[in-house]
């Protein structure tokens, strides 16, 4: 079936129609070129050439020119409009120039710098037929056999690994790299976007460690990124890298027309705002398109949810005497070379449909399929675009489906377009100088080089900037036995190798793990962190997890474990958590006639106190219980907003429905914070107080959930605005008639008018000053 | 406002001040005598040094004298490389260090290094110390001058540990590492050669096992870096004394080990039974199968009791490699009619060799019918296992083929006969 007979069909289905809050076509765009620059190797030309490419889109054209010039790039890349070019000719025409010269990629994941390391040697290939000598590029990652890495460190132009590599595997070892570090020109950071958060806050900093190796050897690579569509990419590569950017923003791909859908699941009960399961809706569709053998791929949110559709999608091949094997899984967990099967089968189109997690959507080649399907918003409007580049095809139009989940922020999203076919809302945010991060890569710093007496971390190539407390941190270090001050120098002493104690990729923070012992293997069905797990996973708790209920038998506090078995009962249990925050040190205030707000560090301690059991459809209240746990205490980033005492006069509201009102207001921020900072919800939390210590005066504070704060709280004071406008927007368009999960939380919560009063709220933000 | 490292403790979660507060060392390094240091002024900063010189009489248990009259011939067998053999005994430098600790990479390095010279009437030792990292480019330029004037280096485990290390703190330092290359004699990997069968190969071990002595209040290894770093943070080094003798102890050791090992390939000292295997194939190796071969007969003559299988299989290979097949044969022949329990290997050998070197089936099926035979009367005796299933399994493929081989001969001969 072509396009054109699937438009039609599903237009007069009017079923599916009817649950359409939106159908947008995106015109096809024509592809905007640039000649090859005037000083681009001959050689490299007639590779390229050979490689079938004539011109250079304009944005392929204007980063290899900066880079030419000697300048650092970050170029915003859209799926599949030939970002690898923009620095794999300047590195190779580099190369060709200069025999040492090296180049180092970093990729978040080793299934994509496989891909990419393939695409390289097809040009290099093209390139050997006129060249005397072999570039040679290698993948350095976990999985390189050790007999391979002596002659990888030291003949390999180009290395290709990952954050974590660099961190653990390489930097330690740079003695073992000199040649490497003494020849290193380029730096390429390729999918930046995924570098947000605490992730990015320690990879800006193995940047930094990775910058003081190179001055030792006496190199000065130039950095190249890659960004998807954010907000801020140049600031953010910017932080990320340590050096001044040039930005790349307009695509000079082109694009063929594209349908795109949002579809909103039945409501089946507007009281507690749940819908359709997205996952049952999701892959319906998906069958659908199948049966008309419409190459399809469909991303769901996690590794179970992927496994559940394809077992649905299977059997639904069997009915109709299709192989099986005609759809596939995809995520991580499968081995290389079935991966490496899967992705051939896709692009020859042998496989017509494929279920993913986000695994597919950075830039491993399947080709172009005719129609994506997001189970449920992706999460990031950057991770919706490139999901939904999936499917397109230059010449023909393609079609992207978000089936939208009944979670606040797929409902904010199916509800305003604006957010996602608009500017992106969505800002890249770290805190390389997040203190506990900065601990330790200031450790794994000196074990890798002595520090001197002068020097401050993280400074750029012209000698600027640099963490003032680095000598600080040194002495605090030496406190710890770690380093020794000898002749004008911080030396390393210590049996530990620090690298192997810190990851890149999660908190440093315990999770409490959840275990299922409905059956005889106990079996891990998820984690939760710290910080959570009081309310959520006490003991006798009722836990949702998926659609299922849990009961939880016993919260191991110590081990930090929660067992639970599956149950069916007609209540959920809510805890009340007693929260306290104080603010340490305030770093931007400003005031707003009567309002204020504020970003800084602050001390939030919890403790969980009692619970409640309430019945479901009644919402009486059946029970409650002690829970008996210990206080937590966290440092963390926060932002506040501190409104006059006598708000509840100034918008009309008896003062006790106000309360209710800022819970209300708090939620809705909870739901929609995360839009901004390109966060999970869990990164965040929002503490409403009718008496804020300091002010005695009712305030919200949002603060990071991450011991230290990864920056959130100073952006949210830049565009705390936006997000409460956008929380505005959500209770308006939410469908409930006074509150539920998916805008203020339950009515129960929030009181009848929570709505009602979380606008009003919500505007005081907006409008201040008042 | 709170100081970083007012933070810092906060959002580590620590409720007192850090349990070691840094203790200003005194401005002078302190028991610096009992260690009998000295320091010595170079152009580029000041150096430790302590000389001791081991005569026989202190060591006892190390034939220092045999030593230092090792011949290069002597050092190729035990090194397994001929690139000992116009070296003497005087060339060679022992070296040994000690480390920050085992975590590897550009933050662990050597405080101690052992450097170590025969001569005539004993072991010339220096022990280079490191009192503080500001002073590592000084004493690693003394130790690279010192090792520049020797031609080949002995140590236990250094190619993976001493030099790699070495190596990585001359890059740090900017200097040129030039050792990489040189003839390097590792007594580790000549032990797990020459002693087949130990209990571990740690240095202990072959003392105990090889040098027949045991160390008494030896400082044990893990125990190094805190005692180092200790000593560094308070500037009171004396403690440190039972770690230069145990570097001490090191070195002495590897030219112990030296002197046995050359002992073995001398057939003075009686190799135990499963040591010949490594010492027949390091001979073979270097070329030497002469030697090999009357390394075999004489071990095969004066211990009845040797394992046939082992010393048979490396004798069988010398004669097979000189094309000795006469002899091989009879070799093969010899260890069948010795043989109490069936082993397939002689028949399976013999059945090859007439295959496919003599080309002559005949033969080859005659061994085949002759170790079937000998399987079954052996097979009755006991139940029939699966390794005996596998092993009629190998036999009947092989007569296959040697069958059709003979056949298609038989038959190529009678058609030219015919014609």
């Amino acid at each position: 079936m072509n396009m054109d007979q699937l438009i039609a069909l599903l237009q007069n289905d009017k079923e599916f129609t009817s649950h359409v809050t939106l159908w947008r076509h995106l015109e096809a765009q024509p592809a905007h070129y640039l000649p090859f620059p005037q000083s681009l190797d001959g050689r490299l030309l007639s590779a390229l050439k050979k490689h079938h490419i004539q011109q250079l889109y304009s944005h392929q054209a204007r980063t290899i020119d900066h880079i030419l010039q000697g300048r650092n790039a970050v170029v915003v890349t859209p799926t599949a409009s030939g970002k690898t070019l923009c620095y794999n000719v300047p590195v190779l025409q580099k190369v060709l120039q200069t025999r040492e010269a090296r180049a180092l990629y970093l990729f978040p994941t080793k299934a994509l710098s496989q891909d990419q390391v393939a695409e390289l040697h097809e040009l290099i290939t093209l390139l050997g037929e006129d060249i005397d000598f072999d570039i040679k590029s290698y993948t350095f990652d976990g999985d390189t056999p050790v007999a391979a890495r002596k002659s990888i460190r030291t003949s390999g132009h180009i290395v290709v690994t990952n954050p974590d590599m660099l961190h653990s595997g390489i930097l330690p070892h740079h003695t073992l790299w000199v040649k490497l570090f003494e020849n290193l020109r380029f730096v390429v950071i390729d999918e930046i976007h995924h570098y947000r958060g605490l992730f990015g806050s320690h990879l800006a900093n193995v940047v930094r460690r990775l910058k003081r190796i190179c001055a030792f050897y006496g190199s000065r690579p130039q950095f190249i990124c890659c960004s998807a569509t954010i907000a801020n990419p140049r600031e953010f590569a910017e932080r990320l890298t340590g050096e001044k950017m040039e930005l790349v923003a307009e695509n000079g791909a082109p694009r063929g027309a594209k349908h795109f859908i949002f579809y909103n699941p039945p409501l089946l009960n507007r009281e507690l705002g749940i819908r359709q399961s997205y996952v049952k809706e999701a892959q319906k569709l998906a069958g659908r398109f199948l049966r008309h053998k419409v190459q399809t791929i469909v991303f769901a949110r996690s590794r179970m949810r992927v496994e559940i559709i394809l077992t649905y999608l299977k059997e639904a091949m069997r009915k109709t005497n299709a192989s099986e094997l005609q759809v596939r899984g995809y995520r991580g967990g499968y081995l290389p070379l079935e991966r490496r099967e899967i992705e051939r089968g896709l692009r020859s189109g042998e496989i017509l449909g494929v279920v993913s997690t986000n695994a597919l959507e950075l830039g491993i080649d399947i080709g172009q399929l005719q129609v994506c399907i997001m189970a449920g918003y992706p999460g990031t409007i950057a991770s919706t675009w490139q999901q939904a580049g999936r499917a397109g095809r230059r010449s023909d139009a393609s079609m992207a489906i978000l089936v939208a989940s009944s979670a606040p922020l797929d409902q904010f999203i199916v509800s305003n377009p604006d957010y996602l076919f608009g500017q992106s809302p969505e800002a890249g945010i770290i805190n390389p100088d997040n203190l506990i991060v900065l601990l330790s890569h200031i450790k794994c710093a000196a074990f890798e080089l002595p520090f001197s007496e002068q020097e401050r971390f993280g400074i750029r190539w012209d000698g600027s900037e640099g963490v003032d407390a680095t000598q600080e941190i040194l002495s605090y270090l030496e406190d710890h036995r770690v380093v020794h001050r000898a002749e004008g120098k911080w030396h390393w002493m210590a049996e530990i190798y620090p690298a192997e104690a810190v990851s890149l990729r999660s908190a440093a923070e315990e999770n409490v793990v959840i275990i299922d012992r409905s059956t005889a293997d106990e079996r891990v069905i998820g984690e939760i962190d710290l910080f959570a797990a009081p309310l959520m996973v006490h003991d006798e708790a009722i836990y949702l997890h998926g659609s299922q209920q849990y009961h939880v038998d016993k919260l191991d506090w110590e081990r930090r474990k929660a067992y639970v078995r599956e149950v069916a009962v007609d209540h959920y249990t809510d805890a009340q958590l007693k929260s306290d925050l104080r603010v340490i040190e305030s770093s931007e205030e400003k005031t707003l006639d009567a309002c204020a707000c504020g970003h800084g560090e602050v001390s939030v301690t919890s403790v969980a106190t009692m619970y409640k059991k309430i019945k479901f459809n009644t919402h009486e209240n059946i029970g409650w219980g002690k829970i008996d746990l210990p206080e937590l205490t966290m440092h963390t980033g926060a932002f506040w907003f501190i409104f006059p005492v006598d708000i509840h006069e100034r918008l009309n509201i008896p003062q006790q429905e106000f309360s209710d009102g800022l819970k209300a207001a708090a939620n809705v921020l909870g739901n929609v914070a995360p839009l901004f900072i390109m966060g999970d919800p869990r990164d965040i939390s929002v503490l409403p107080m009718m008496r804020a210590p300091l002010w005695q005066k009712p305030a919200l504070f949002i603060w990071e959930r991450y011991p230290g704060g990864v920056g959130h709280g100073a952006k949210l004071f830049q565009i705390y605005a936006d997000v409460a406008h956008a929380g505005i927007q959500l209770v308006q368009q939410c469908g409930c008639d006074s509150g539920c999960p998916s805008c203020v939380g339950p009515a129960l919560e929030v009181g009848e008018k929570g709505k009602q009063h979380a606008v009003a709220v919500l505007r005081v933000m907006v409008q201040a000053p008042l | 406002m709170l100081s970083i490292k007012e933070k810092l403790a906060q959002l580590q979660g620590e409720r007192s001040a850090p349990a070691h507060q840094a203790v200003q060392p005194s401005s002078d390094p302190q028991g610096m005598a009992e260690l009998e240091l000295l320091a010595e002024t170079t152009p580029t900063g000041s150096v430790w040094r302590r000389q001791r010189h081991i005569s026989q009489a202190l060591a006892p248990m190390v034939d220092l004298a045999a030593c230092s009259r090792l011949a290069g011939m002597d050092l190729a067998l035990i090194a397994k490389s001929w690139d000992f053999r116009d070296l003497a005994a005087k060339d060679l430098i022992f070296i040994d260090t000690e480390t920050t600790g085992l975590a590897g990479g550009s933050g662990t390095y050597a405080f101690l290094v052992g450097l170590a010279r025969l001569h005539q009437d004993g072991l010339a030792i220096r022990q280079y110390f490191l009192l503080n990292q500001g002073q590592e480019r000084s004493m690693l330029q003394a130790i690279g001058e010192e090792m520049g004037s020797a031609k080949a280096l002995i140590s236990f485990n250094g190619k993976s540990y001493d030099v790699p290390l070495l190596r990585s703190r001359f890059i740090l330092n900017r200097l040129p590492f030039a050792w990489e290359a040189s003839p390097h004699l590792d007594l580790l990997h000549a032990a797990r050669r020459i002693w087949k069968g130990m209990d571990g190969y740690a240095l202990t071990n072959l003392e105990r096992e090889v040098l027949r002595f045991q160390r008494e209040g030896d400082v044990p290894g893990y125990q190094i870096p805190e005692l180092y770093f200790t000593a560094v943070r308070s500037g009171q080094f004396a403690p440190l004394k039972g770690i230069f003798q145990h570097n001490v102890m090191d070195l002495l050791s590897l030219a112990g080990l030296l002197v046995h090992a050359q002992r073995r390939f001398q057939l003075r000292e009686e190799p135990q039974s499963r040591d010949i295997t490594g010492i027949v194939r390091t001979l073979i190796e270097l070329g030497l199968d002469e030697m090999a071969e009357g390394f075999c007969q004489s071990h095969l003559t004066l211990r009845p009791d040797a394992p046939w299988p082992l010393v048979m299989r490396q004798h069988a290979r010398i004669l097979k490699r000189q094309r000795k097949y006469g002899d091989m044969v009879r070799l093969w022949e010899k260890w069948i009619g010795n043989m109490a329990t069936f082993n397939l290997e002689p028949y399976e050998e013999l059945a090859k060799y007439f295959e496919h070197i003599a080309h002559d089936y005949g033969r080859a099926l005659q061994i085949i019918e002759r170790a079937w035979q000998r399987l079954e009367i052996s097979s009755q005796m006991g139940s029939r296992t699966l390794a005996t299933t596998a092993l009629y399994a190998n036999l009947q493929k092989r007569r296959l083929r040697v069958s059709k081989k003979l056949k298609k001969l038989r038959d190529h001969e009678g058609s030219a006969y015919d014609g």
